[in-house]
């Protein structure tokens, strides 16, 4: 079977074609980092925020404990909290920056 | 994610009303001998814990508390010791209404609530670590 040379040639053409259309359509640029939607950026900024704040009473019931004015328990269920949080946080952008890195390896 | 995390949340209140039925349990032993300063007192009575059942509107869930200390209605034990500054004109002493067996019972039932909530706190913070553990990998 033979394919001529044109016919790659014509079909990276029209994809570059469609590409542009799209963008004239919207009249907006592609990458949009700072949309509206739901976006990478905003998800971890706000478990970040959420995580400070966690922190912030765990470290308060961790030093209230230690000078013997809440219970142990508090401090120790806060604690475990935080750690899940974290772990989850961490884990999650661990795995969209393997699922980023994938894409950049990918050949073009 | 959320029910586990309510989870160690129950967990927790479970644990403090146990310990605070051992502290109660502590002032029962520790008082076992306390008896009144004239023959016209009365000695310590005995504590009894209660617990109530209330709603985390947080968590929409029923937690458990401390209820009010009640007192230990029953008999004062006597004993005959005519030398005590608290004995009556027949040489008897009231003693506090503690049965240290029934103490000892109450606190083996303390630690074992204890222990039963601790492990509720291990296994669904295991579940939690499990979940997140399909991420890595």
């Amino acid at each position: 079977m033979t394919v001529p040379f044109s016919a790659a040639a014509n079909a990276y053409g029209a994809l570059a074609n469609l590409g542009q259309d799209a963008t004239k359509a919207k009249g907006a640029p592609k990458v949009d980092m700072g949309g509206e939607g739901p976006n990478f950026g905003g998800m971890v900024n706000n478990s970040i925020m959420g995580l400070v704040q966690q922190g912030q009473a765990t470290e308060n019931a961790a030093l209230q404990s230690t000078v013997g004015k809440a219970s142990i328990v508090d401090a120790v269920t806060s604690l475990t909290e935080t750690e899940l949080q974290l772990q989850t946080l961490v884990t999650v952008r661990d795995k969209v920056i393997e699922a980023y890195e994938k894409i950049m390896q990918m050949p073009v | 994610m959320a029910d586990l995390q309510d989870t160690l949340a129950i967990a927790a209140s479970g644990m403090k009303a146990q310990s605070g039925r051992m502290r109660v349990v502590a002032e029962n032993i520790a008082n076992a001998d306390s008896t009144a300063l004239d023959s016209k007192g009365n000695p310590y009575r005995r504590r009894i814990p209660t617990f109530r059942a209330t709603l985390d509107r947080e968590m929409n869930a029923q937690v458990v508390q401390l209820g009010r200390v009640r007192l230990d209605p029953s008999e004062f034990r006597v004993r005959f010791e005519p030398g005590h500054p608290a004995a009556d004109a027949n040489g008897y002493v009231k003693a506090p209404n503690v049965n240290s067996l029934i103490e000892m019972s109450d606190m083996q039932q303390a630690t074992r609530s204890y222990q039963a909530n601790l492990n509720v706190i291990g296994l669904s913070k295991g579940m939690i670590q499990q979940t997140i553990e399909i991420l890595k990998a």
